[in-house]
């Protein structure tokens, strides 16, 4: 049932900041109530909903609070797991890799009963359409599914909880038109099958008209509905600038729409709009020639061409783009390359002034005087990482035009912009366009498309055979009998079958070994070609043992480097053909329930796995925006340098997120966590132990009966 | 309920040794994003692998690169564990994506190069944070995957012969620099951006910077 909520006089600071996030806040609602606050920012909202959800504000973490925020007379911070809270951004609330695991979560960090969590799961992934009548399965990998199918399933999560209060933190800004209806429904239902009490801070007022039965205005109100046509040109656009011929755009050679024909001219603004999925940022790296096009061109005009051999953006070096084209990608942190806001209009000025490349000094005082342009001059000594999101979002648009493209690109300008930011962006593209330079921008603010009068260029989804379900089969082994084995079997066995073999360096114990391990592996079911695929790197590390044994070894002696050789591959074949294809969630199933390690350590490791390709993808926007930036001709190590410390700001990032939508769910509570997933064992698993230990004492025994055993080799 | 609950420096000092949930996800995505790491230098540095059994000690020389999540995990959480933690994060998710140093070997290799940069850091226990514990974790994780590697591939060569020898040094001097300096240098890069709010480890960073400007000023 619903809990009432009570603010009383509360304020926060953030740890080592002078001035207050929120300041003496006092707000009530009832048991049951729904409530819509809307203002778009300034008044600290994301703060106040995570101290509702109890997941900000303990004392380690050095930021400073006054008042009380109480869950029926609970303080939040107790009250943890009572409050079901929803994100913005749909991606980040992802934390295992499918629907189902995600479902279950919450329900299993409550230490809810087991079969209660699968009646509930059921319920409420129908309830939010992510059910089989809708064509997904619960095993389906929580990637394949679109933003609002993403939010829905947080939704679906949150229920399982049983909440007696939900909170939504803007959960519609991220999704397209047709996500929206579908995410508000699903919200108002949970609401209604749970009787939890609903707060939700969202701006677009009208999607949660007959919702919600009270609304609030909080921080600054802005109309934005009321700038419509206000920045619009006042003349028609100029000559073509960009030209899209019959253009495919995609990854991996598939295209994600259909081939594009059209043009984009200078003093003109064009907004790239369609549904999430259809690519719209593929697009525009394709366009600013970050990605290569399937088919078709990409061309640009002669007049921006001038003395280049190619009319292809793709084919220019990193400084011939800089100056033509530059590109703001939607996460500000992907395009910093200094770590000074000073530096990062120095780096932009280099680009449109070469002549001031070689007087420091002046480079500077013109970089702070453009960075006083912009309102940023104050902030000119710090790490730009540091800076507020709406400053971050000025300096990159900033850096971006003081380079003076012709064509500038920006991918969502406007998502998550205070009023403020948000009338500065309008009014910093305006100039730019009625400069005459040609704008493109990938955007889903209705508001600012009007307020620019841009010209909209919709992308249409391309419609094809949805069939995720066949890339979501579980392939767990080429072998029946590996995949029937408990992960942990796997992951052991491999390594218990190889490590005796340390004991003794010789010819004889450490060919039976190979020997045996290939007559098991191949009666197994693996193939010869499988085998060779998957051990190929270690026949390049036993031969690099071979030289080196050779080579190093006192007496040269061509037995022990045979012998190493051998014994390379006998104790790693093993361990890689095994370990190949484990499902890690199950390796983590069995770690806990098996081995009854920590459930918080194996989960969050689990979590953090499925960060890898999300920070594989940053690391790709971090090489394109070097790219555009005009810096992409540097040494490999210093190149290897740079891009560790921004992957780890970015992981750091990520990870302290992800801490909060773990505890959001109530994980890391001193309850015993319920497992819904069982990890199971059988007989076939002893016997594999067995196997594992035969083969080397078999090897063993043989070298030592035929008189080769050579204990530890020349170590002892 | 109507108190006030500032936490300054000084109440911090008396800090807790217990993992909040924040630290856990911390450490283990640095080991995630270790793993990464360690691929893009095997990238780098694949071109000259080939010449490793040649010039001895080459292959030390670079070896250090492969041991910083564990440093760099515990400067940052400063828990107990955090070192074996993020290694053996990085070290499975590195077995299970396969790699050529043999899979579940990877396991073995990322925990004993963990226990080795946790022990210098438990023997202060756990309560010196600088720039030279670092570089000795560093230097102290280096002779483990020395010692590991003769101890199971390069049985056949003598350990304290001279390969033995140009390889330890080497494995000291680069465990030193990437595990150390290098682990010290990014700490204080991921620290001035903020990210670090969260940890006593970024606050003492960003108090620093923020007590040194206003001294300018």
């Amino acid at each position: 049932m619903g809990s009432r909520i009570e603010i009383k006089n509360w304020s926060y600071r953030y740890p080592l900041n002078d001035a207050w996030a929120v300041e003496d806040l006092t707000l009530n609602v009832a048991a049951g109530e729904k409530v819509l606050l809307t203002g778009r920012s300034g008044w600290g909202k994301s703060t106040v909903l995570q101290a509702i959800a109890g997941i900000l504000g303990s004392a380690d973490e050095g930021g400073e609070s006054r008042g009380s925020i109480t869950i029926d007379d609970t303080p939040a911070l107790q009250a943890r797991g009572r409050v079901g809270l929803i994100l913005q951004n749909p991606e980040s609330q992802v934390i295992f890799a499918r629907v189902q695991d995600n479902a279950t979560f919450g329900g299993e960090n409550l230490g809810v009963e087991r079969e209660e969590i699968l009646t509930r799961t059921e319920e409420a992934l129908h309830t939010v359409d992510l059910d089989a009548e809708h064509g997904i399965s619960p095993q389906r990998l929580a990637q394949h599914l679109s933003g609002g199918q993403t939010q829905r399933l947080a939704i679906a999560s949150i229920m399982v909880m049983r909440p007696d209060v939900i909170i939504c933190d803007e959960p519609t800004a991220n999704l397209d038109p047709d996500g929206v209806q579908c995410v508000v429904d699903a919200i108002a239902d949970a609401a209604r099958q749970t009787g939890a009490t609903l707060l939700v801070v969202d701006h677009n007022v009208q999607a949660w008209d007959g919702i919600v039965e009270r609304r609030i205005a909080l921080g600054e109100q802005v109309d934005f509905e009321d700038y419509a046509g206000r920045y619009a040109s006042t003349r028609p656009h100029g000559p073509k600038a960009l030209e899209a011929q019959n253009l495919s755009f995609g990854y991996a050679g598939e295209p994600l729409s259909y081939p594009l024909t059209t043009h984009f001219h200078t003093h003109e603004v064009t907004a790239i709009t369609g549904v999430n999925g259809a690519g719209k940022t593929t697009l525009s790296l394709t366009l600013a020639g970050l990605l290569p096009a399937l088919a078709g061109e990409v061309r640009v005009s002669d007049a921006i061409r001038a003395d280049l051999p190619s009319a292809h953006p793709s084919d220019w070096d990193s400084h011939q783009l800089a100056e033509r084209i530059q590109y703001v990608f939607q996460n500000p942190e992907h395009q910093f390359v200094t770590n000074t806001v000073l530096g990062e209009m120095e780096s932009a000025l280099r680009i449109s002034h070469p002549e001031l490349a070689k007087d420091e000094e002046e480079l500077a005082y013109k970089a702070k005087e453009r960075l006083a342009y912009y309102d940023l001059a104050e902030q000119q000594a710090q790490n730009p990482y540091s800076l507020s999101g709406g400053q971050k979002r000025r300096l990159t648009v900033a850096c971006a035009i003081e380079a003076k493209p012709k064509i500038l690109l920006v991918d969502e300008p406007t998502y998550g912009q205070d009023p403020r930011t948000w009338l500065t962006l309008v009014k910093m593209f305006a100039k730019l366009r009625d400069e005459g330079t040609c704008v493109i921008t990938v955007t889903h603010d209705r508001a600012f498309i009007d307020a620019l009068g841009a010209r909209e260029l919709v992308i249409p989804a391309r419609t094809y055979d949805e069939n995720h379900e066949d890339k979501d089969t579980r392939v767990d082994s080429p072998s029946r009998i590996v995949a029937r084995l408990n992960p942990l079997t796997r992951f052991f066995t491999g390594l218990l079958v190889g490590l005796p073999l340390i004991i003794s360096l010789d010819v004889v114990s450490a060919s039976v070994a190979l020997g045996a391990i290939l007559v098991v592996l191949l009666a197994l079911g693996f193939s010869p070609k499988k085998l060779a695929l998957y051990t190929w790197p270690m026949l390049i590390g036993a031969a690099g043992s071979f030289l080196t044994v050779i080579i190093h070894n006192a007496q040269h002696d061509p037995v022990l480097a045979s012998a190493t050789a051998i014994r390379v591959l006998a104790m790693s074949a093993p361990a890689v053909v095994l370990v190949m294809g484990i499902d890690p969630t199950d390796l983590a199933d069995a770690f806990v329930q098996k081995l009854h390690l920590s459930d918080r350590f194996v989960y969050a490791a689990l979590a953090g796995f499925r960060l890898l390709p999300l920070l594989k993808e940053d690391l790709e926007c971090i090489h394109q925006a070097r790219t555009i930036r005009g810096l992409h001709t540097r040494s490999k190590f210093r190149q290897l340098f740079s891009d560790a410390l921004s992957i780890l700001i970015l992981a750091v990032r990520r990870s302290t997120t992800l801490s909060l939508v773990m505890q959001a769910r109530g994980f890391g509570a001193d309850v015993q966590r319920t497992l819904v997933r069982i990890s199971r064992t059988s007989a076939l698993d002893w016997f594999a132990y067995a196997l594992a230990v035969a083969i080397p004492l078999l090897s063993l025994g043989v070298a030592y009966y035929s008189g080769s055993m050579n204990l530890f080799g020349n170590l002892i | 309920m109507n108190t006030s609950s500032p936490v300054t420096a000084s109440a911090a000092t008396t800090r807790s040794l217990k993992w909040r949930v924040v630290d856990i996800t911390v450490a283990s995505v640095i080991g995630v994003a270790s793993s990464l790491i360690y691929w893009l230098a095997a990238l780098a540095y694949g071109p000259i692998s080939v010449l490793d059994s040649f010039i001895p000690g080459l292959w030390g020389v670079i070896n250090g690169l492969w041991l910083f999540a564990a440093p760099l995990a515990l400067i940052i959480v400063r828990k107990p564990g955090a070192a074996i933690y993020a290694e053996v994060v990085a070290a499975i998710l590195e077995s299970l994506l396969g790699n050529s140093w043999g899979g579940t070997a990877t396991f073995l290799t990322g925990l004993v190069q963990g226990i080795a940069a946790e022990v210098v850091f438990l023997a202060v226990a756990y309560k010196v944070w600088n720039l030279w514990i670092t570089v000795l974790s560093g230097t102290v994780a280096g002779l483990a995957c020395w010692g590991y590697t003769f101890f199971t591939n390069l049985q056949a060569i003598d350990w304290n012969g001279p390969y033995g020898a140009m390889n330890l040094i080497t494995t000291l001097i680069s465990g030193a620099v990437f595990a150390g300096f290098f682990v010290w240098w990014l700490y204080l890069g991921i620290a001035q951006t903020g990210a670090l709010d969260h940890f006593e480890s970024g606050r003492d960073v960003r108090a620093k910077a923020t007590g040194a400007t206003r001294e300018r000023a």
